[in-house]
């Protein structure tokens, strides 16, 4: 058993449980139905007296195809998110990913440094529409590769795993600001009917930019009464 | 232990200076985890922007925050959070937008701004957005001449 992997689903179980591991079982001749180099070991006997006890099944996986299989599945492109909440866009994705590890979603830990980190990537999201409609601009975004804190200077910029923040400018304002919250959504109030654009770019502690990260997103404001959403203050 | 709430102060280490050090009480606020009874009211105080940031076109400004906490908690639910909760609106110049800003991040940062008078207008609002009564502070300011290119290269 130098290069297999033997998984073995067994031990006799109260009978209500039968349905639980009979649905295992059968996922698994599946996955051996449809991958053809995973070879089931059915030599187990079959005990006469009763048929319908549960008995232990052994799988021999070849290292080998459990390499390809992880290869596969982290290569696999997975779809954006259903922007609808049934199936009439196709089987939802929650459905059928895979679940998620809190390293594949939140990235590496912060307490092991990392040679070779992948580039950082910034993703934001378009505009939401319920928020446009007051003037008010919510987007949410999330980085790669970079963690997103209140450290900056020069001596950080040598941070692994990398440190960074975002530079937020709106408009054609000269000007823009830091912001280094990782809050999930960026809050711009205020926003008179009409075209607008915002620029986000995801920089380093040092404030300079990741070489392409900057997205800038252009909407448009639609009318709406501006005393009514915001009062007289504003 | 019939400490009830919030108003009586643990007791205080001797400070080596004569004075007292101050507890973690009272330098960062009432513990979240037990709600307040009549809880003060709240009180932006922010800082003068500093000068060398401001020779390159740079607004830092440190702020800070009493019987509030600063924190990206949103909406009516969370107007009766106790203690309360809250978080900035900040304005520059005469734009009619703002933003809010719930980091609790020590020093508002705003960049690339030209050389002459600006203002920032930084209110402390509640999770639902509206300003605590009389907790706005305006800080007019002028930046000097500077090399925009040098300071920024040429991205800006």
């Amino acid at each position: 058993m130098k290069t297999e992997n033997q998984i073995e689903l067994t031990q006799p179980v109260a009978p209500r449980r039968d349905l639980a591991v009979r649905t295992v079982v059968a996922s698994f001749a599946l996955a051996t139905a449809t991958l053809p180099a995973i070879a089931g070991d059915r030599s187990t006997p079959v005990t006469k007296e009763d048929p319908d006890a549960i008995r232990p099944f052994h799988v021999n996986v070849p290292e080998a195809e459990l390499v390809e299989l992880r290869r596969r599945i982290n290569s696999t492109k997975w779809p954006e998110k259903e922007t609808v909440g049934d199936a009439s866009h196709g089987v939802q994705l929650a459905t059928i990913a895979f679940a998620q590890s809190a390293k594949d979603i939140r990235g590496a830990s912060p307490y092991v440094e990392t040679t070779n980190e992948p580039a950082p990537k910034l993703i934001v999201d378009p505009p939401l529409p319920d928020g446009l409609a007051k003037g008010i601009f919510w987007a949410q975004y999330r980085v790669e590769n970079v963690r997103i804190v209140p450290v900056f200077g020069a001596g950080a910029a040598q941070t692994s795993p990398r440190v960074g923040h975002l530079h937020i400018q709106v408009d054609d304002v000269p000007w823009w600001w830091a912001d280094a919250s990782d809050n999930n959504t960026i809050d711009i109030a205020g926003l008179p009917p009409g075209q607008h654009k915002v620029k986000i770019q995801l920089v380093g502690a040092n404030h300079n930019i990741f070489p392409g990260q900057v997205v800038t997103l252009r909407f448009t404001v639609p009318e709406y009464d501006r005393t009514k959403v915001y009062g007289h203050e504003h | 232990m019939k400490t009830k709430n919030s108003n009586e102060f643990p007791p205080l280490s001797p400070r080596l200076t004569g004075g007292r050090i101050q507890s973690a009480r009272e330098i960062r606020g009432a513990t979240p985890y037990a709600e307040i009874e009549n809880e003060p009211a709240p009180n932006l105080i922010v800082d003068a922007p500093l000068p060398n940031a401001l020779a390159q076109g740079i607004f830092w400004a440190q702020y800070r925050v009493e019987n509030v906490r600063i924190v990206p908690v949103f909406g009516k639910g969370a107007l009766n959070a106790s203690p309360r909760v809250g978080h900035l609106h900040i304005q520059v110049d005469d734009v009619p937008w703002w933003w809010a800003d719930a980091s609790d991040n020590n020093t508002i940062d705003i960049a690339g701004l030209p050389p002459g008078p600006h203002k920032v207008k930084i209110q402390l609002v509640d999770a639902n957005h509206n300003v605590f009564p009389g907790q706005v502070v305006t800080l007019p300011f002028t930046v000097p001449d500077y090399d925009r290119a040098k300071v920024y290269g040429h991205a800006h």
